[in-house]
């Protein structure tokens, strides 16, 4: 488990990137340097269950501030970073940290490469996922964009290819293919989840209590195909990830390991946009393939999606609608398996009804409030309400806002 | 034969002539660019950034105007969105680290200095603004 917020190997990274000189080239642009960023802050509260943090008393541990820098020292060479700080329930804290910073060169128009923190395209929206002024809603669909596992699939230390290919009448392909290694952090949704496991495991097993853990993961590698069909607004997606994490841990004298594999996530996504009203659904399936010494763990395959509506009712306003439903196992979607081994079956389950109101009061700032009718306790959300035992029927309400410049 | 096919192509010309001056706005390039004519498809990728290099390789550069009714006009008629869905588009690709949205300029004067000094630019302008500090491109139906 890392303790600081930047390694060695990301200060000097990131200093390389704002120390590079910028030189004049032939055309006086190649000295353009633009800084834009957002910060937004939220309320929420919730009704029997808490989510994400101690949401049940309401909470204003919800928000995002953003830096974003971007220079073009070289015509074909742009360097980027963005400096992130958020906070949600108990993961950020709102620590400072690298959401991005890469090199972006880009030879031609149906290839590019990018080094250093990149961002992941899984489905449509994961890139951009954390600026509160592109979501329709104040969270994006979690059937998708799970919260818990945020930290796994933002982005990554490595590096990516990328492009846009024409099709000619058929339209054009957009695609990302990526490598590289994620940095966990104690309070990310993954590491909390899989310590709490442990602590499952070594208590059933009769190891003692877990004093120590660490987690490390070894590689994400993936990528994605968006295609945009010639009919305007309509592009349709697919994306695939893959990666891999192990945990050491002590357990009263028993030194294990343990691994979660994030394998074989993929996502289908369709979205059309017409004059004031997009329409998005996207369909996915994930394995979390976990192991605890030599203990595998039954995850079965995990299957989701959602339909979501956003009309403008005016160009400052706009409604949203969303019904968004995940199975913890897509072989045991009425969750028999889980009742059986002493858990509530609603475990297996989560299916979100949402509606949302937007205002664009300026073109920088807005503000939002949404509600949240909830059927199940899918997505890890034990991990918030422990020792409780989540409810079935819950739901909560967000207010926010949100300014970018 | 060859006068009619003659007398035809003068029509055409005529015709897409018009219709940009009808439009309000023309597009406009670099004097040195050997560029007379874009698709309406390749113009709307190059504002989406989907298009970022001229056949000799060089980097486009493109300039925008400010929120006026030329600007809404333009990006309705060639990018087929609404000025609310273009920022948006912009600020997706700027937030996700992607790309960078192309420079606002304040009018079309400040659009014609820019595309005058370098010969990599692009944008639009009123075509009452027009002069030969810059040259004129056509926009024409997608042909590929």
């Amino acid at each position: 488990m890392r303790k600081s917020i930047f390694n060695v190997t990301e200060i000097f990274f990131c200093l390389c990137l704002l120390l590079v000189p910028l030189p004049s080239f032939a055309y006086d642009l190649g000295d353009y340097l633009s800084i834009n960023g957002f910060l937004s802050q939220g309320y929420i509260h919730s009704s029997d269950n808490n989510i994400f943090g101690e949401s049940k008393d309401g909470s204003f541990q919800l928000n995002e501030f953003a830096l974003t820098l971007n220079s073009t020292p070289m015509e074909k060479l742009r360097l980027s970073l963005q400096l992130l700080s958020r906070d949600l329930g108990k993961e950020g804290d709102n620590d400072i940290l690298i959401d991005w910073a890469m090199a972006d060169y880009r030879l031609t128009d149906s290839f590019g490469v990018r080094l250093g923190k990149v961002k992941l395209p899984v489905g449509l929206y994961n890139q951009h996922r954390d600026s509160d002024f592109l979501r329709p809603m104040a969270f994006l669909p979690q059937s998708v964009y799970t919260e818990n596992k945020r930290t796994m699939h933002v982005g990554a230390w490595g590096g990516s290819i990328y492009g846009n290919i024409s099709l000619g009448h058929a339209g054009d392909l957009d695609y990302q293919a990526y490598y590289g290694k994620v940095d966990f952090r104690d309070d990310s949704g993954q590491a909390v989840g899989m310590e709490s496991l442990i602590k499952k495991t070594s208590m059933q097993q009769g190891w003692g209590p877990v004093t120590s853990f660490d987690s490390e993961n070894e590689y994400v590698t993936g990528g994605s195909l968006i295609y945009n069909l010639p009919v305007d607004g309509l592009r349709l997606g697919f994306s695939y990830f893959t990666g891999k994490s192990e945990f050491d841990f002590t357990a009263g004298g028993f030194d294990g390991k343990a691994s979660g594999n994030s394998k074989d996530f993929v996502v289908f996504s369709l979205e059309y946009t017409g004059p004031n009203w997009t329409f998005a659904s996207e369909y996915t399936e994930f394995t979390g393939d976990r192991k605890v010494a030599s203990i595998d763990v039954y995850d079965g395959r995990s299957q989701g999606g959602y339909v979501q509506l956003c009309y403008h009712l005016h160009e400052s306003v706009a409604v949203s609608v969303l019904y968004d439903v995940v199975y913890a196992d897509k072989d045991d979607r009425d969750g028999d398996r889980l009742e059986a081994s002493g858990l509530p079956d609603y475990f297996g389950w989560r299916k979100d009804f949402g509606t949302a109101i937007r205002w664009d009061i300026t073109d920088r700032w807005m503000v939002r409030a949404e509600y949240h009718n909830i059927d199940g306790a899918g997505l890890g959300l034990s991990i918030y309400n422990s020792p409780s035992v989540p409810d079935r029927y819950w739901d909560y309400y967000v207010l926010k806002t949100s300014y970018n410049f | 034969m060859f006068k009619t096919r003659y007398l035809l192509l003068l029509f055409l010309s005529l015709t897409l002539a018009q219709e940009s001056l009808a439009a309000d706005y023309i597009l406009v390039v670099n004097k040195e660019n050997p560029v007379h004519t874009l698709d309406s498809e390749m113009v709307k990728k190059i504002f989406l950034g989907k298009r970022n290099f001229w056949e000799d390789g060089h980097r486009i550069e493109v300039f925008l105007q400010p929120e006026n009714e030329l600007h809404e006009k333009f990006i309705k008629d060639v990018l087929k969105k609404s000025t609310r869905q273009f920022k948006m588009y912009w600020r997706r690709e700027l937030y996700s680290g992607t790309g960078l949205p192309p420079q606002k300029l304040e009018d079309d004067a400040k659009i014609k200095e820019a595309v005058a000094s370098d010969p990599r630019a692009i944008g639009y302008i009123a075509a009452d603004s027009f002069d030969d500090s810059v040259k004129w491109v056509r926009i024409t139906k997608e042909t590929n």
